[in-house]
């Protein structure tokens, strides 16, 4: 079945590459179906204007019936947001890459939803339980059964 | 099944889970959902929820999809899958796998998977592609072998950009390639070769004293553009203000020289005319200094005398009559501090100057009132003391008659005694008392009994 995942991202790639990304993300690399580097900005008011963080996105073999893991890279200087949800290991506690990830969603739709997650923050800050979990925190964020926040911040 | 679609599918054809055209279709009986079965399948074992609404599902609520939506799909016509390796074969997709076993001139053995021949491994890497995927993969898998272009040796392709730096078969520039040194050659020739005889090489000194104050100059220039622009903008600001000041001074305003001349004349803007205070005492300094104001283009507006006229009066009567204070010990005081005016706040803006004057004129208003009613008292007790000094002169002068008056009498007894005795017998009583008379007599004015006129009636 790991074919059906690369056909899959095969495709969404072409659309990606044909359609474009929606505005504020772009694709950094996608050399091959195991992992693809996205950077993304808040457009419009928000509390990280003109801040750009990078997502990666690593897909296993059930993708789209499983989630990618998706984070935001901690390495080379860059660093992910400070937001309620972030944890500045990279890891998202976002249900949508969770238990409410649904095969009929894209990298797309996740990117546009970690996008207005970011632009609807109205506090910049790091989850209270950010110290305790980062030392722990499996090196793949899927791997982590988070306790999903309410989802109004 | 992975195919190539020779038409875009049409989108309502596709699954929403594998993004290709449905496979086996199988639809929701909750939802009414369709997707390949085994898409589906595959999602209900992660998660017992329909992929689109998330509503419980259950293997049990698949039914096989509607035959209109089946036929559609199995009438796509689709490339076949040895395309690659150069079949241009197309047919309905229902029709595909007869090809591929019986038919295809690049079918391989009989019973072939048709899955199977899509995916792959990389032989270098490991990693998994599609056929077609794996061709653009290969020659870039960061594990494949290749060959330095320098000294051949036989890398992989990771490790290409370190031995590049390092090769010793490498051709690279002379290390003054900054300063102008043309040569290029293999790595092992620099040092050995090049390096003695290059013209650049040897003035490596003066290049590096000459960088090193290029530098300098740059560093400095760039210091220097920044005070530039600094003062440009300090410039700027100070243009601003002046044309609000401007704006502000309105008529006041004047671009030559009169303005500053006047304030000087008039002490209006001169630190050096300072204090500006009328000091105690001063008072014929400070009405000089009013009646040049006064006369100066600022004041125009006053009539230049009107002030001026009194003041040399007020300095004059000061002059002229030193003692003239003594009689108003207090009230001299009082005119004095009345006298004495706030200094022109310059720092403030015209309107606040304007004030300070119309303050200044009004104190001066004050003093000259001051000054009329002291000058009144004055005349008033000038007068009296000039009305007993005449009242004191004429009881001298009826002394002096009344003097004259015996003396007439007694020379006019002298010369015509007999008439004179006969006349007025009373006259005899008198003896000689008035031989001693005299203007230092302390008994004047006369003993009263002289006044009485002499009997004859004649003065
Ligand atoms: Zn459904
Ligand atoms: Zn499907
Ligand atoms: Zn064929
Ligand atoms: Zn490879
Ligand atoms: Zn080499
Ligand atoms: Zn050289």
């Amino acid at each position: 079945m790991a074919s059906i995942a690369s056909r899959r991202l095969a495709k969404e790639l072409s659309e990606i590459k044909s359609e474009g990304c929606p505005v504020g993300i772009k694709l950094v690399k996608a050399d091959d179906f195991a992992t693809w580097w996205f950077t993304i900005e808040v457009m419009g008011e928000s509390l990280y204007q003109s801040e750009v963080y990078t997502l990666q996105f690593r897909f296993d073999a059930q993708y789209p019936i499983s989630s990618p893991a998706v984070q935001f890279v901690v390495k080379d200087g860059l660093e992910a947001p400070i937001h309620p949800h972030v944890y500045s290991n990279g890891h998202i506690c976002a249900s949508i890459l969770g238990n409410e990830w649904s095969p009929v969603l894209s990298v797309t739709a996740v990117c546009v939803t970690l996008q207005s997650m970011l632009a609807s923050c109205k506090k910049k800050e790091r989850p209270v339980d950010n110290d305790r979990y980062v030392r722990n925190a499996p090196e793949n964020p899927k791997k982590t059964q988070f306790e999903y926040h309410d989802d109004s911040v | 099944m992975l195919l190539n679609y020779v038409q875009e599918p049409n989108s309502n054809l596709l699954c929403c889970i594998c993004r290709t055209p449905f496979n086996e279709p199988v639809t929701t009986r909750s939802c009414s959902h369709t997707f390949c079965r085994d898409c589906i399948t595959q999602a209900i074992s992660h998660a017992r929820q329909c992929p689109v609404d998330r509503s419980v599902l259950t293997l049990d609520d698949l039914v096989p999809a509607n035959s209109i939506i089946r036929s559609l799909v199995d009438e796509l016509v689709v490339e076949c899958i040895h395309r690659s390796s150069g079949c241009t074969f197309t047919c309905q997709r229902q029709l595909l796998a007869a090809h591929v076993m019986d038919t295809c001139p690049y079918r391989t053995t009989a019973g072939e998977e048709i899955e199977d021949v899509q995916s792959v491994p990389c032989s270098l890497c490991g990693a998994e592609f599609a056929l077609e995927d794996l061709e653009e993969h290969t020659p870039e898998c960061a594990a494949s072998t290749v060959n330095c272009e320098f000294c051949t040796l036989e890398l992989a392709r990771s490790e290409l950009g370190s031995h590049t730096g390092t090769c010793s078969a490498a051709i690279i520039p002379c290390v003054q390639v900054s300063n102008g040194c043309r040569w290029t050659g293999p790595r092992t020739d620099l040092k050995s070769q090049h390096t003695p005889s290059c013209p650049y090489e040897a003035l490596s000194g003066f290049f590096e004293l000459h960088n090193s104050k290029f530098a300098r100059v740059a560093e400095e220039n760039l210091f220097l553009r920044h005070r530039l622009e600094v003062l440009e903008s300090r410039v700027q600001t100070q243009q601003r203000d002046l044309n609000s000041a401007k704006t502000a001074l309105g008529p006041w305003f004047r671009s030559d020289g009169v303005y500053a001349h006047s304030s000087n004349n008039g002490g209006l803007a001169s630190s050096a005319d300072l204090p500006l205070d009328l000091q105690p005492g001063s008072a014929s300094t400070s009405s000089r200094r009013y009646s040049q104001a006064d006369t100066s283009p600022t004041f125009e507006q006053h009539p230049p005398d009107a002030l001026a006229a009194y003041f040399p009066a007020e300095a004059d009567s000061f002059e002229r009559r030193p003692g003239w204070d003594a009689p108003f010990g207090a009230g001299s005081g009082t005119a004095n501090s009345q006298n004495t005016v706030a200094p022109l706040n310059l720092s403030t803006t015209l309107e606040g100057s304007l004030t300070g004057v119309r303050a200044s004129v009004v104190a001066l208003g004050g003093a000259v009132d001051s000054l009329a009613r002291r000058s009144d008292i004055a005349l008033s007790n000038e007068t009296r003391r000039l009305n007993e000094e005449v009242m004191s002169l004429r009881a001298n002068m009826h002394g002096l008659r009344m003097q004259v008056h015996a003396i007439m009498m007694d020379r006019n007894a002298q010369v015509t005694g007999r008439s004179g005795e006969g006349g007025g017998g009373s006259n005899s009583v008198m003896p000689n008392p008035m031989s001693p008379l005299g203007p230092g007599d302390g008994a004047w004015p006369p003993p009263a009994r002289f006044f009485y006129p002499g009997p004859g009636g004649k003065l």
